[in-house]
């Protein structure tokens, strides 16, 4: 067999085949494993069951790995931890181990599995495997959690298990939450590679807890010296990796319990000097390492104090469920524990009697908190931290119980216990997160905008493309834009929201939700649409085209295209109507064709005549284009004659190679965002959301026109009514620079030092040959001429209000 | 015109054999069609079948349609044939062929690869042959069919996403010569 070698602290360690990292370096003679995370007190092992914090170690980055529960393996880089917390130049913690590396992008494979089984058996030991047999024995689908990794109980009955066709079993795999519904959460460790954990959320008709039992430590000065350990570790390292622990123990607990371990360390040829009740000890004794225990009567030298501690119910999960119906089978229920008072030594409340390892609690932390007024477990647990890290309480509680009851003189049970909640053993951040399955939408164009070298961005879950090009994004904007107002320009629009609305009552159901009427507009005509909330606030705008007497075609906001499908069916629900609404956002590719040559590049796709007698702007029609059924609206958002073409998705890709290939002759060029958001505020055009807030309403953007309040009845109408009447807080206005540098949007606007708003957008218009955009402002700022200032990073930015449109304001280019 | 599947980008990539199967563009195969089918014999396996046709009928419908109807709601029903279905649009009925991407996962890993990717219950007894789940997959919204193994309806706009995250789960692509094998009928190219 190939020898196993890792490295601690860089230098190797060699392992033998069974052993963990925490075997393997005990073997090898490593006693102290960390450095406490608070005080910087040396630790080794403790209980060598993935109870308690103090073999926590670094592993090939990872922090806080229990190297008792890692199996040994070849090429592990393994460090010490806690080195390099900082708490003061003279901790010795500072200097012994090398610094961990930071935190970096290892390699991992971390899942989430999702399954549903009849019952679930957390913990895999005998009582655990019986319950999982009987319930199989039913027919019902049994799956059994067991976070070492193997079973316990008889090796017949894990046997049997195993062979069970209705047992599912995972090893190496903790349970550390009941949650409402029966939802459990376990993490599977796969030890065979680096950081491959997998997440179970399992959904249960009954939950059976079978964890247990754990043992947990005395409360004693010196405690947490390395050598102190509880007898589950020290018979483990006897009896799984046959390694004698010591030379010289003693042994603390009554006779009847430290009787079995006596005998195992005699047997393994640890000389057993003494054998102490609790009551008697007084401290610990060593520097790194223990040499001795100093009872009320006797000295002994020895380099190995086993604590024969009491057995702890392994009830984390359990109180996690809250309330819910969970089995308990075992000694998580109490069964086979013999109920023993937790004595509690002189030394317990010194300084040195560490209650809390994970964060370095003493008792005397604990009797100055109660002494100060704070005598319930709850309050101190919020004022020490005692119980509230890696080991949850495994350590401290049952010594921290019995501490406030003697100090306080309650009874045990008046004392109580801290509320558990989940996870019961830690999680990593890595395994909640699961895969990387980042939802990506794409339009139906994407793989074009990759040919043509786009520059993506993301809007939402959306990729779009931003610009076009290598060269420098002003240049490669530039010539976008250029191409755009001189010639013509092709913009993928498809992430823009695309609903169909048809039924009888299609036409009443637009006229309540939207602020204009649409159910006279005519047949084959579109319309700019506002939708207003109850407040008057603008949520999102769009056109809608009349497709026939009972259908119509609304476009939407990209990030808005499911709020404003839902807000119409919910509507469409509260009124009881007869209509259909249909999302067509994925179903469709959409494109805008615009520019002075726009009609050119079209008319040579279609045989519908384009020409503005017959398609005026804000027509709508169908028409085959290159060769595909369509729809076009005659629109423009950028301000120039122009056709949103849409087809279905499919044909997409082709459609858009059609016009890049009729566009040619022209140096017609496919243009992005950024050319668009430039394009499209010289035309003063707002974006919602970016130039208007959570609170904007129609008056202040300046659109007062689109909130039709002779209509009957629309949303936002009794709100709007009122605004109307009301003096205007803030207004939305054009400006533009003096300079010819743009500061960010978002910009604080200045007016005499003080703030009267803020630049929503801010651009350089190659139009204006200024920097031009749009700014909330008081209203005594609004009227054009007024000198406002921009700020940005401590720079100002002069620049005058203007109350006209930047580009075409008649908007003659728009029906060329 | 051929129409172009939301995964055509994936079969370019995955060097798809792209052929005309009912006036779409799909691979017939990317390595070998006998290997891929006895792959996903063996194991586990995604095909595009977007080529479907797909209605959205709210209230009743035209029960002589020649195609499998699936209960989505009560109100809502969807009807799925592999060819062209003759019909007329009403307000009740639409045609939602273009807005979904649909992919077959198939072989008898298929759940193994779900329970990767979404919460729902996919075993036999609570997802029987021919029912129909509307459920989150892959942090995205699904429509998933039982039939001739799991169909999954997406928008397509997340296509290419859930065929990724199918992979990563552990799903190997097989074109459409190994598909209609395994649905148990060929077709003429169209």
């Amino acid at each position: 067999m190939e020898q196993i070698l890792f490295a601690w602290n860089g230098n190797p360690v060699a392992a033998e085949p069974g052993d963990t990292v925490a075997s393997a370096l005990y073997r090898s003679g490593v006693r102290t494993f960390t450095y406490s995370y608070q005080r910087g007190r040396p630790r080794g092992l403790l209980c060598l069951t993935g109870s308690c914090p103090n073999c926590m170690v670094n592993v090939d980055g990872v922090p806080n790995v229990r190297s008792c529960t890692l199996p040994a393996r070849s090429g592990l880089s393994v460090l010490a931890q806690n080195q390099n917390v900082y708490r003061g130049f003279d901790s010795p913690a500072v200097k012994r181990f090398p610094a961990a590396p930071p935190l970096s992008e290892s390699a991992h494979h971390y899942e989430h599995i999702y399954l549903q089984f009849d019952v679930v058996v957390i913990g895999g030991g005998p009582r655990g495997l019986e319950a999982a047999l009987e319930s199989a024995s039913r027919g019902t689908q049994v799956v059994v959690l067991e976070k070492e990794p193997a079973l316990g109980g008889s090796e017949a009955l894990a046997q049997k298990v195993l062979a069970h066709p209705g047992i599912t079993t995972f090893l190496n795999c903790s349970c550390f939450g009941v949650y409402e519904g029966n939802l459990l959460g376990a993490v599977q460790i796969d030890y065979s590679r680096p950081n491959a954990e997998t997440l179970l959320h399992l959904r249960a008709g009954n939950v059976v807890v079978a964890t247990g039992a754990y043992e947990t430590q005395y409360l004693f000065a010196n405690n947490d010296l390395p050598g102190v350990m509880l007898s589950t570790a020290v018979l483990r390292l006897i009896r799984r990796h046959g390694i004698v622990p010591g030379k010289r123990a003693v042994l603390i607990g009554e006779a009847e319990q430290s009787a079995q371990v006596r005998a195992e360390l005699e047997s393994a040829g640890v000389q057993v000097v003494g054998s102490v009740p609790v009551e008697s000890v007084v401290n610990a004794e060593g520097a790194d390492h223990v040499t001795g225990l100093v009872t009320d009567t006797v000295t002994y030298e020895a380099d190995l104090v086993v604590m024969c501690g009491p057995l702890v119910p392994d009830a984390g999960v359990v109180a996690s469920a809250r309330g819910q119906a969970v089995t308990l089978v075992g000694a998580v229920g109490g069964e086979g524990i013999t109920q023993r008072d937790y004595l509690l030594p002189q030394s317990a409340q010194s300084a040195d009697a560490i209650a809390c390892l994970c964060m370095d609690v003493s008792g005397q932390d604990v009797a100055e908190t109660i002494e100060a007024g704070m005598g319930h477990v709850e309050l101190i647990k919020r004022f020490t931290k005692l119980g509230k890290s890696a080991c949850q309480g495994r350590m401290c509680q049952t010594a921290a119980i019995h501490l406030c009851s003697q100090i306080t003189g309650q009874t045990i049970a008046q004392v109580g216990t801290t509320v558990a909640r989940p996870p019961a053993p830690p999680v990593t951040l890595g395994a909640l997160a699961g895969m990387r399955h980042h939802p990506v939408r794409r339009t139906p164009v994407h793989d074009q905008h990759d040919r043509l070298g786009a520059v993506w961005m993301d809007m939402g879950e959306w990729k779009r493309p931003r610009y076009y090009g290598k060269g420098n994004q002003d240049e490669c904007v530039e010539q976008e834009y250029r191409a755009v107002r001189e010639r013509a320009g092709i913009i993928d629009v498809g992430t823009l929201g695309k609903i169909e609305v048809k039924g009888v009552d299609a036409g009443r159901l637009l006229d309540l939700v939207f602020t204009h009427e649409f159910s006279t507009l005519p047949v084959g005509r579109v319309r700019y649409c506002v939708l207003c909330d109850e407040l008057g606030t603008i949520v999102d705008d769009g056109t809608i085209s009349r497709v026939d007497p009972q259908r119509y075609f609304l476009t939407t906001t990209t990030g808005n295209a499911d709020f404003v499908h839902q807000w119409l069916e919910w509507w469409t629900a509260a009124a009881g109507w007869k209509v259909t609404i249909t999302n067509l956002t994925a179903g469709l590719a959409s494109m805008n064709l615009a520019g002075p040559l726009a009609r050119g590049v079209l008319q040579q796709l279609t045989d519908s005549d384009l020409s503005s007698r017959s398609f005026p702007y804000m027509d709508w029609r169908r028409a085959s284009v290159a060769g595909v059924p369509a729809t076009m609206m005659r629109i423009g958002f950028v301000g120039e004659m122009g056709w949103e073409i849409v087809v279905a998705a499919e044909f997409g890709s082709h459609l858009w190679e059609q016009v890049l290939r009729a566009g040619a002759a022209v140096d017609l060029r496919p243009f992005g965002v950024e050319a668009q958001r430039v394009l499209r505020l010289e035309k003063k055009h707002i974006v919602v959301g970016v130039d208007t807030d959570a609170l904007s309403n129609p008056y202040e953007a300046g659109m007062g026109w689109v909130a039709k309040l002779d209509k009957t009845d629309f949303i936002g109408k009794v709100a709007l009514s009122r605004l109307k009447q009301s003096p205007l807080e803030r207004l939305l206005v054009g400006f533009e620079l003096e300079g010819a540098t743009a500061p960010p949007d978002g910009s604080p606007i200045l007016v005499e030092g003080k703030p009267v708003g803020w630049a929503t957008s801010v651009r350089y218009s190659w139009q204006k040959e200024k920097v031009i955009g749009m700014a909330w402002v008081t209203p005594a700022e609004a009227k054009g001429g007024t000198g406002i200032t921009l700020r940005s990073e401590g720079v100002d930015y002069p620049a005058r209000v203007v109350e006209e449109v930047f580009y075409d304001p008649a908007g003659d280019r728009l029906k060329m | 015109m051929e129409r172009q599947s939301a995964l055509h980008r994936c079969h370019l990539k995955a060097h798809g054999q792209l052929k005309n199967f009912f006036g779409w563009q799909l691979p017939a195969w990317y390595t070998e069609p006998h290997a891929e089918l006895e792959d996903v014999r063996a194991s586990v396996g995604i095909s595009d079948a977007s080529y479907l046709t797909k209605l959205d009928v709210r209230g009743p419908f035209p029960v002589s349609l020649p195609a499998r109807l699936w209960k989505l709601t009560p109100a809502r029903t969807l009807i799925t044939s592999p060819l062209p279905i003759d019909f007329v649009p009403t307000s009740s009925i639409t045609d939602v062929t273009s807005i979904y991407s649909a992919i077959l996962l198939a072989g008898p890993k298929s759940r193994e690869v779900l329970h990767k990717l979404t919460t729902l219950n996919v075993s036999d007894d609570a997802m029987p042959e021919g029912s129909a789940r509307q459920t989150r997959l892959a942090h995205v919204n699904a429509t998933i069919l039982r039939a001739d193994g799991f169909l999954i309806l997406n928008t397509r706009d997340v296509a290419e996403h859930v065929w990724d995250a199918l992979q990563h789960a552990g799903a190997r692509p097989f074109g459409m010569a190994a598909q209609q094998q395994w649905m148990g009928f060929t077709h003429e190219d169209a």
